[in-house]
C-alpha cells in the first residue's frame, strides 16, 4: 500500500515495551532498587551469547567511589544493558556518545540504540542501552549482532551518525590547538567505528543557504562564546549531549549550565545564557573535558604549565592516550594541562619520598623495582606488578607513611593527585585501585593500631584479622551510630576524626573526639557500661569479661556513646565474629582492649572541648593563636605578613592573614590557614595547584586558574580569591588583542616557606609580634593551654 | 481568571510547582522576565539561575526582553496557512516596517482557532488607558490584579481579519490604547456552541451536575454504610460526615485493600461495553485509543500496590488540555461549555484510582476556557465533590487549572508531566509508564479532555445506551474540529461510523467543500496523519481484509473494487487503522479542494514539527532540520528530479524509518506521514517543483 517499510497502522501513542507488565498483566511500577537486587542474577543474551548480571549494581559518585553508609552498605541503581553489554565486551561495548559511566544516563544522543526482544517477539521501537534496564530473559541485539536485528540498529546508529557528523564534526575555532584536538573528537571516533566515510546529510540539498518560505525564519545564529581567557564555547558544534550540564551541575555542583531554547534552537547556556566569563562560572574546567566534540575547547595561552622539579621529563599526551592506563581519561584534559605525568629513570637506591613528606603523588611502576620503607619494618618489594605505590596518601592528603626507595633501576611515571582522580573515574581502573586501596588501607589499619591492641601477634592472627575487616568510609557529619544502640562491631580509625558524644541526664555533652590509630565502639563491643569504671576494679571487669567470654555469653552490648565523623572519615569495622575469633587465637588481645577501654573509661572531660570541636580546631597542625592578655591589636603580625610575601605571589600586596576570629579561652584564633590534617582545599582542584608544602603547610603553585574552588571548600575563610596583577596563564595575543590571564589567584598562608628552603618554619607573623602574643600551636597544644590556665 | 492567580494561587498540599508560577509572577510584574527579579528570586529561595533559564527559555509564552508595543502573532500552520496568512505576513511587512520597533510580526505555531483562520494574536504590551476593555488572559491581570498603576500589563486579541487593512486598524488601536471595540475571539465568533444536538451532557435536561460521582459513590459506600448503620446511629455521626467516617472505617479495618471490588469492575464494564461490530465504548479520544478502564486500572492498581508496601502512595489525576495541534479545537469548546463534565471524569477517575488530586492543564491561549474551569471548579467545591474538603468523596481531592506555558509537544504526556513539574517540558524515556511513575515517579493518569468528559455520559446513561448512539454499527459518539476547505468549519460532535461524506456534506456539519467544491486531500489527523487522496487504491489483499470486506458490504461496492471513494470511509479509528495509510484518525480533521498543492501543504506539515521539536534527542533536533530543508528547497526548485530518486529519497525513506525507531517520543514518528502521502498519492505535485532534464527541442 505505502512504499515506506514501517506500517504506521499499529500506531499506539502510549508504547508500552515487551517487559512492561508482569504475567498478571500488571503494570510494572519502576521502584527504588533495593539491595537485595544485587543478589538476583539476570541472565540475558547479548547478540546469542549469555551473560549473567545481578540486577542492580552499586551506586557510585562521580569520582567513581561507591556511595556507602556507615554500616558498609551502598545504595543500589539498576544495571543497564550497557553494564550487560560492557561486561561480555570490555573494549568492544555499544557506542556511548552523551553516556559516561560517571553520570546519570540521559540518553539523548541515541548512539546507543539496541533492539531487544522477548521469546522471539521483538519490540517495536529500538531502546538505548545506557538507560535502559535489563530483564531476565532480555534477549539484546546489537549493532555487531549479523542478523536482521542487527542490521536494524546499525542502520539506525548509522543515520544518527551522520546526522550527528554533518555540521556538529569540525575543527576547533581559533585560537584552540585545533589539530592537536582533532584525532581525540569522539564524532570522528563515531564515525571510524560505524565505518562512514561521510555524512550525506552534508549534500547541499539538505542546506538551507537563503530563506524565501513566507515564515521561514533561519535558525537562530550559534555564536562562538569567546569570552573566557582559557575557554573556547563554540555552540555550532554543540551536539546537546548534556555532558558539560551534568559536568557542571552534577559532578562539580557548580550549577551554571543548562540547556536552554528548543528544538533547532536549542543549545547550552550559562547562568541567563551570559557569556561564559561574565557568568558565575569558576573557569574549572570540568565542561571541556566533558565535551565530547570540538564545541568547548581551551586557548593555548590557556594550557596550564605544570612546573617540574628535577630531572623527571613530561610524557607527551599522545603516548598517554596511548597507553592502557590512562586510554580512558578525557584526552582534553591530558592537553589542557602540560607536565601531569612524569617520567623519572631512577637508580638503586635513589629515594623518591620519606616519611612524613605531603604525598601530592603517586608511582606507577614501569620497570624495576621500589621499597617501601616503613619505619621498624622490613623492605616491602613492589614491581610492575603492583602499578602503583604512594596513591594512599596522594589520594587521603595525609603524609607519606613509609619511604620509598629503588631497588633496582627502573622506570617510574610519576602522576599528579588529579590525573589519579581521573583514572579512578574510569569503571575498570577503579576496581583495580579499590580492591589494591582497600588491602593497603586496611593493612595501615592494623599497623596504626599495632602498639596499643596487635603488637606481638602471629603473622597467622594478622593475616586473618586484615582478611576479616572490612573498610568503611563515612562522611563529614554523618552518624554513625547513636548512644544505646545495639552494638555488633568496633572500628579502627584510619583516617579522620570521631566525636563522640555522651548524653547524660538527658543533657547532651561532647565528650570527646577520638583521631586515627585509635578504637572506638569497643566499650559496647565489650558490653561494658560507663559506670563500670566507678563500681569496679580493673581486675573485676577483666574476669568477668574472660569468663563470659569462655561461656559464650552474649552481653547485649550497647553504644554509650553516639558517634559522628567530624571529617572524611575512614574506619576499618571488626565485627562480633571476627572478634571472638581473633580472641580464641590470641587471648591477649581481650585483656588489651579492657585496658583501652577502662582508660576510656576513666578519662575525664576536657574544658572547651565543644568549641573545640565545633570550630574545628582539632584538625589544625599549625594554628595562629594570638593570647588576648598580652595582644595589643598593633597589627605588627598583618604588617609582617604583607611585607614578608611582597609582590611575588599576585602582582600586589596581599596579608595572609586576617587578625579576627573567634576566641578559644583567652586567645584569638586568627583567620589563616591551620594547615588542617584533612585539609578540604585540597579536595577536586581541577588543575591540581594546591599541595601541602614541606611542613604539611598549604601552598598554591603559579598555575592556579582562579576557579576558587578552594577558597569555597575551606570551612574557616582562610583562602582568598585576590586578583592576580601578574600576566600569570599566558601572554597577549594577536588573534583576541586582549591579555589573558586568571583573573583571581588563590591566596593562602604558606608558613613563610613555600619552597621548604627551612627545616623548620619560622612565620613572620609570630616573630614580629612585639609582645609575644603571636604563637603557631597544633590544636591539641592550644586545648592543653587552655585547659592548663 | 488572572495570570496573577495562578500565580499566587496557593495549590493544595499534595504536589506543588515552584518555577513556572514564579516565572509567571515575574512576567506579569515587569511585563517580562527581568533579570534583577530573577537573580533576586534565585537568591532567595536556592534555586540556581540555570534552571529558571533552562524553563523559561524553552516556553515561547516567556521572554527576557522587554516586548515590543505591539506583538503580531500570526498562525502558519494548516488552515491558516490555506486561508492566507502568508499574504497577511506579506502585506503588514512594510507597515510593521515602518513602525519599528514598536511593531513585531512573527509566524507563530497554530492558536487553536482553525475554524476562524486566518488567526492573529495581537498582543499590546503597553499601559492601556483606564477603564479599556479587559478582554483577553492579560488584559484581565490588568484590571483583576494591577489596576491602572500596572507597568508590565499586556492586552491579547485573538483577531480574525478579514483583510489587512482590518488588522493594521487592530494593531494601530492597540499601538494607541484604544482598545475598546476590539473582540478577542474565542469559539468561531463566539456563536453556534454548544450546538443543540450535542448528547455529551447527560444535566443539560435537569438531571443535577455530578449525578455520575453520586451514583459511583453510592455504589461505593452504600454496603458499608449498611453494614455500619447501627454503629452511625449509635455515633450520632451527621449525614454530610457519614463519606469520611466510612472512609475511616476502611483504612482502620486491617483487611487488605480489594484489587476489584464490584463497585469498580462495575464501573469498568460500562466503560467497555461493546456495540454490535465495534470496538469497546470509552477509549483514548486524543487518538491513541487506549481503553480507558485499561488505564485507570493500571492507576489503581499501581496506587494499591504502593499501599501495600507502606510506601508513598499519592497519585494524581491529569487531563491534557493542552491542545495544540494544528486543526484539533474541539477540546476548547468542552472546556469552554463542559467544565463540569471534565472535573466530574477528572473526580471519577480520582475515585476509581484512588488518587489524592487532579490537574487540567490547558494552554495559555485558551483563557476563556481557563476562567471557565476555574469557575466550574469553585462550583464543584461548593458542591463537595472535589478541593481539600471534598465532604462527599469523604477525604480531600482537590483540582485545580495548571496553565501552560505552551508548546505542542507538552501534549506528550511525559512532556506535559515534566511541564507541570517545572522541568522543560521534554517528553522522557518510557518506559516506566506514567501510570506507575508520573508526577513525581507517582501513578499518574494523563488523558483527553474528551475522555473524560464522556465519563459522566456513559456512568449516568450505561456503557449501553452510549454504544446505541453509533452508526453503522460502530458505538458511541465523538467530537471531531473540521476546518480547511470548508463551508462551515467548526466542531461536531458525531455518532461514531458517520461517513465521512455526511459530515463533510451534510447539512447539519460542514455543509460541503469550499472553493472549486471538488476534495483532492483529506488530513484525518492534523499534520501527524499525512493526507489521504480523495479516491484511496485498496489494501493489497482486499478478500482477506475483514475490515474492508465489512466496509464493502455496509457501503454496497464489490470487495475487488480497485479503489475506495475516501467519502465511503466511516469515522471511527480502527477502521482507519485497518484501511488507511497513515492508520490514524485524530480530532482534527482538514479539507483540501483540489487547488491545493500538496507539496507545499506537506512542508508546512514539515515546518510545525520542525518547529514544535523539543530538541532533546539526535534523531528528531537534527532529522527534523534536514527534513524540512529538504522539503524547503524542493519548494524553491533546486533539486533535479533525477537526484531526487536515486540519492534522495533513499536517504529521506531510512532517515525518517530511523526517525521512528530511534526518537525518544511519537514526534520524531509524525515526519512520515505527510511525506509518505505526499509521494504516494500526489506525486505530480512533488514532481512539479522538481527539475527536469530540458527535453531537446
Amino acid at each position: 500500500m505505502s512504499s515506506f517499510p514501517i506500517n504506521l497502522g499499529a500506531r499506539d501513542d502510549d508504547d508500552e515495551g515487551l517487559f512492561s507488565r508482569n504475567v498478571d498483566g500488571q503494570l510494572i511500577r519502576l521502584d527504588k532498587p533495593t539491595r537485595a537486587d544485587y543478589e538476583e542474577i539476570v541472565t540475558v543474551k547479548v547478540d546469542g551469547q549469555e551473560v549473567r548480571v545481578p540486577k542492580a549494581e552499586p551506586l557510585k559518585d562521580a569520582q567513581g567511589n561507591v556511595i556507602q553508609d556507615i554500616n558498609g552498605r551502598t545504595t543500589p541503581r539498576y544495571t543497564t544493558i550497557y553494564d550487560a553489554v560492557s561486561k561480555l565486551r570490555k573494549q568492544h561495548s555499544v557506542p556511548v556518545v552523551c553516556h559516561q559511566p560517571h553520570m546519570r544516563p540521559v540518553a539523548v544522543c541515541r548512539v546507543c540504540m539496541v533492539q531487544i526482544a522477548n521469546k522471539g517477539r521483538v519490540e517495536r521501537k529500538l531502546l538505548p542501552a545506557c538507560q535502559h534496564q535489563v530483564k531476565d530473559g532480555m534477549e539484546i541485539f546489537s549493532m555487531d549482532d549479523s542478523g536482521a536485528n542487527g542490521q536494524r540498529v546499525k542502520r539506525s546508529i548509522k543515520i544518527v551518525t551522520e546526522l550527528l557528523t554533518a555540521d556538529a564534526l569540525k575543527l576547533a575555532p581559533e585560537p584552540a590547538p585545533a589539530e592537536e584536538l582533532a584525532p581525540f573528537n569522539e564524532l570522528q571516533q563515531l564515525k571510524d567505528r560505524v565505518e562512514l566515510t561521510d555524512s550525506r546529510f552534508k549534500l547541499p540539498y539538505f542546506r538551507r543557504d537563503k530563506t524565501t518560505r513566507p515564515f521561514e525564519a533561519p535558525p537562530r545564529p550559534k555564536p562562538i562564546d569567546n569570552s573566557s581567557p582559557v575557554f573556547i564555547v563554540d555552540h555550532s558544534a554543540c551536539i546537546l549531549c548534556d555532558r558539560c550540564v551534568r559536568g557542571c551541575d552534577e559532578v562539580k555542583k557548580n550549577n551554571v549550565i543548562a540547556r536552554m531554547g528548543k528544538g533547532r534552537n536549542a543549545r547550552i547556556a550559562f547562568d541567563l545564557d551570559d557569556p561564559m566569563f561574565e557568568s558565575s562560572c569558576v573557569q574549572c574546567g570540568e565542561c571541556m573535558v566533558s565535551c565530547p566534540t570540538s564545541a568547548i575547547t581551551f586557548k593555548p595561552v590557556g594550557v596550564v604549565q605544570v612546573e617540574i622539579k628535577g630531572d623527571a621529563k613530561p610524557i607527551p599526551t599522545e603516548d598517554l592516550r596511548r597507553d592502557p592506563d590512562f586510554a580512558e581519561i578525557p584526552p582534553k584534559f591530558l592537553a589542557w594541562q602540560k607536565g601531569l605525568v612524569l617520567r623519572r629513570n631512577v637508580k638503586p637506591n635513589e629515594i623518591l619520598c620519606e616519611e612524613g613528606d605531603p604525598g601530592h603523588s603517586a608511582f606507577i611502576i614501569r620497570e624495576g623495582t621500589l621499597n617501601i620503607e616503613p619505619r621498624g619494618v622490613g623492605p616491602i618489594p613492589r614491581t610492575k606488578e603492583d602499578f602503583i605505590v604512594g596513591e594512599m596518601a596522594c589520594l587521603s592528603g595525609a603524609p607519606r607513611t613509609a619511604r620509598v626507595r629503588a631497588a633496582t633501576e627502573g622506570e617510574i611515571w610519576e602522576i599528579r593527585r588529579n590525573v589519579l582522580d581521573r583514572m579512578m573515574r574510569s569503571p575498570n581502573q577503579r576496581e583495580r585501585f579499590d580492591q589494591l586501596y582497600r588491602d593497603r588501607a586496611l593493612a595501615t589499619a592494623v599497623t596504626q593500631a599495632k602498639t596499643e591492641l596487635f603488637a606481638g601477634l602471629r603473622d597467622q592472627s594478622l593475616e586473618f584479622l586484615k582478611s576479616n575487616i572490612s573498610l568503611v568510609r563515612v562522611n563529614p557529619g554523618q552518624t554513625m551510630f547513636r548512644q544505646g544502640d545495639p552494638a555488633d562491631c568496633m572500628y579502627i580509625v584510619r583516617l579522620g576524626n570521631v566525636r563522640v558524644e555522651i548524653a547524660t541526664a538527658g543533657k547532651q555533652e561532647t565528650f570527646y573526639y577520638v583521631g586515627p590509630g585509635k578504637l572506638i565502639g569497643e566499650l559496647g563491643l565489650l558490653g561494658l557500661q560507663r559506670d563500670d569504671a566507678k563500681n569496679k576494679s580493673r581486675e573485676q571487669i577483666t574476669r568477668e569479661l574472660i569468663a563470659d567470654f569462655n561461656a559464650g555469653v552474649d552481653r547485649k552490648g550497647k553504644r554509650t556513646g553516639g558517634c559522628s565523623a567530624l571529617d572524611h572519615v575512614e574506619l576499618a569495622r571488626i565485627d562480633q565474629a571476627t572478634f571472638r575469633e581473633l580472641v580464641r587465637m590470641e587471648p591477649i588481645v581481650l585483656e588489651r582492649l579492657v585496658d583501652v577501654a577502662v582508660g576510656r573509661l576513666s578519662e575525664a572531660g576536657r574544658t572547651g572541648m565543644r568549641d573545640f570541636l565545633e570550630q574545628g580546631l582539632f584538625q589544625a597542625q599549625s594554628l595562629l593563636a594570638l593570647d588576648l592578655t598580652r595582644c595589643t591589636r598593633c597589627d605588627e603580625c598583618t604588617k609582617a605578613c604583607i611585607q614578608q610575601h611582597g609582590t611575588d605571589s599576585h602582582g600586589q600586596h596581599i596579608t595572609r592573614l586576617l587578625r579576627e576570629g573567634l576566641r578559644f579561652g583567652e586567645y584569638l584564633v586568627a583567620t589563616s590557614c591551620r594547615s588542617c590534617r584533612d585539609a578540604y582545599c585540597m579536595i577536586g582542584c581541577p588543575v591540581d595547584a594546591i599541595h601541602r608544602g614541606k611542613h604539611q603547610q598549604i601552598v598554591i603553585e603559579d598555575h592556579c586558574i582562579g576557579c576558587g574552588l578552594c577558597a569555597r571548600n575551606c570551612p574557616y575563610g582562610n583562602i582568598s580569591m585576590e586578583p592576580n596583577l601578574y600576566d600569570m596563564i599566558g601572554m597577549e595575543t594577536a588573534s583576541s588583542g586582549h591579555e589573558m590571564r586568571a583573573r583571581l589567584k588563590a591566596a593562602v598562608c604558606d608558613l613563610c616557606d613555600a619552597e621548604g628552603h627551612l627545616d623548620k618554619p619560622q612565620p613572620r607573623c609570630v616573630y614580629a609580634c612585639p609582645h609575644d602574643a603571636a604563637h603557631r600551636y597544633t590544636g591539641e597544644q592550644l586545648l592543653e593551654l587552655v585547659n592548663n590556665s | 481568571m488572572s495570570i496573577d492567580s495562578v500565580a499566587s494561587r496557593e495549590s493544595p498540599a499534595f504536589f506543588r510547582n515552584e518555577i513556572v508560577p514564579a516565572l509567571h509572577r515575574i512576567q506579569a510584574e515587569y511585563g517580562y522576565l527581568n533579570r534583577n527579579a530573577l537573580e533576586e528570586y534565585s537568591k532567595n529561595t536556592g534555586i540556581p539561575l540555570y534552571r529558571l533559564h533552562e524553563v523559561a527559555s524553552y516556553f515561547p509564552f516567556f521572554h527576557f526582553k522587554e516586548p515590543p508595543a505591539v506583538t503580531v502573532k500570526i498562525c502558519q500552520n494548516m488552515a491558516c496557512h490555506m486561508s492566507g496568512a502568508t499574504h497577511i505576513l506579506a502585506e503588514l511587512e512594510p507597515f510593521a516596517k515602518e513602525n519599528a520597533p514598536h511593531v513585531h510580526i512573527e509566524g507563530v505555531s497554530c492558536l487553536g482557532r482553525c475554524d476562524a483562520a486566518p488567526i492573529v494574536c495581537v498582543s499590546a504590551a503597553h499601559k492601556p488607558a483606564a477603564g479599556a476593555s479587559t478582554n483577553g488572559l492579560a488584559g484581565q491581570v490588568l484590571s483583576n490584579a494591577h489596576g491602572d498603576e500596572s507597568h508590565g500589563a499586556e492586552e491579547e486579541f485573538y483577531l480574525s481579519p478579514a483583510n489587512t487593512t482590518e488588522l493594521r486598524e487592530a494593531i494601530q488601536a492597540c499601538l494607541t490604547g484604544k482598545t475598546k471595540h476590539l473582540q478577542s475571539l474565542g469559539g468561531r465568533h463566539g456563536s453556534g456552541y454548544p450546538s443543540p444536538d450535542w448528547l455529551i451532557d447527560p444535566y443539560k435536561d435537569g438531571l443535577p451536575k455530578y449525578q455520575a460521582i453520586r451514583n459511583l459513590l453510592e455504589a461505593r459506600d452504600g454496603p458499608i454504610r449498611e453494614a455500619s448503620r447501627s454503629l452511625i446511629e449509635q455515633l450520632q455521626i451527621p449525614e454530610s460526615d457519614v463519606p469520611q467516617f466510612l472512609q475511616t472505617l476502611k483504612k482502620n479495618s486491617k483487611a487488605q485493600q480489594e484489587k476489584s471490588p464490584k463497585w469498580v469492575e462495575a464501573a469498568f464494564k460500562e466503560f467497555d461495553c461493546r456495540p454490535a461490530n465495534g470496538p469497546i465504548a470509552l477509549r483514548g479520544l486524543g487518538g491513541a485509543g487506549v481503553p480507558a478502564s485499561q488505564k485507570w486500572r493500571d492507576v489503581r492498581e499501581a496506587v494499591i500496590n504502593l499501599r501495600e508496601r507502606d510506601l508513598d502512595d499519592r497519585a494524581f489525576i491529569l487531563v491534557n488540555g493542552d491542545e495544540s495541534e494544528p486543526g484539533t479545537f474541539k477540546d476548547r469548546e468542552l472546556l469552554l461549555h463542559y467544565p463540569h463534565l471534565v472535573i466530574e471524569g477528572v473526580i471519577l477517575a480520582g475515585i476509581i484510582s484512588d488518587a489524592t488530586e487532579g490537574f487540567i492543564y490547558i494552554r495559555h491561549e485558551y483563557p476563556e476556557q481557563i476562567e471557565a474551569c476555574e469557575k466550574a471548579i469553585k462550583e464543584a467545591e461548593r458542591m463537595g465533590v472535589c478541593g481539600m474538603n471534598a465532604y462527599l468523596l469523604g477525604k480531600p481531592f482537590p483540582v485545580s487549572v495548571f496553565v501552560s506555558p505552551g508548546g505542542y509537544i507538552c501534549g506528550e504526556q511525559s512532556a506535559l508531566i515534566n511541564a507541570l513539574e517545572g522541568h522543560r517540558g521534554e517528553p522522557r524515556n518510557l518506559p516506566p509508564q506514567p501510570q506507575t511513575n508520573g508526577l513525581e515517579q507517582q501513578p499518574t493518569l494523563v488523558s483527553n479532555v474528551e475522555t473524560y468528559a464522556w465519563a459522566p455520559y456513559i456512568l449516568v446513561n450505561g456503557g449501553a445506551q452510549y454504544c446505541s448512539l453509533g452508526n453503522n454499527g460502530w458505538g458511541g459518539r465523538r467530537f471531531f474540529s473540521v476546518s480547511g476547505d470548508v463551508n462551515r468549519p467548526g466542531v461536531y460532535e458525531v455518532p461514531m461510523g458517520l461517513t465521512l461524506r455526511e459530515l463533510l456534506h451534510g447539512d447539519q456539519y460542514c455543509q460541503g467543500i469550499s472553493g472549486t467544491g471538488k476534495l483532492k486531500a483529506f488530513a484525518p489527523s492534523g499534520p501527524s496523519g499525512g493526507f489521504i487522496p480523495a479516491i484511496l487504491p485498496s489494501p493489497r489483499d482486499p478478500a482477506k481484509n475483514k475490515a474492508w470486506i465489512a466496509l464493502a458490504a455496509r457501503r454496497g461496492f464489490p470487495v475487488d473494487a480497485q479503489q475506495l471513494d475516501i467519502l465511503d470511509m466511516e469515522l471511527e479509528l480502527d477502521l482507519w487503522r485497518a484501511l488507511s495509510p497513515t492508520g490514524m484518525l485524530g480530532a482534527g480533521l482538514i479539507v483540501y479542494d483540489d487547488t491545493r498543492d500538496m507539496a507545499e501543504q506537506s512542508v508546512n506539515s514539515l515546518e510545525f514539527f520542525r518547529n514544535e521539536s523539543c530538541g532533546k534527542c539526535v534523531p528528531c533536533r537534527l532529522g527534523s532540520q534536514k527534513l524540512t530543508n529538504l522539503g524547503e528547497n524542493v519548494l524553491d526548485h533546486v533539486i533535479d528530479s533525477q537526484s531526487w530518486h536515486n540519492e534522495i529519497f533513499p536517504l529521506v525513506k531510512e532517515l525518517v524509518q530511523v526517525m521512528s525507531d530511534s526518537s525518544i517520543c511519537g514526534l520524531g514518528r509524525s515526519f512520515q506521514s505527510p511525506i509518505s502521502t505526499l509521494t504516494d498519492y500526489f506525486s505530480s505535485d512533488l514532481e512539479r517543483h522538481l527539475l527536469h532534464p530540458t527535453s531537446t527541442q
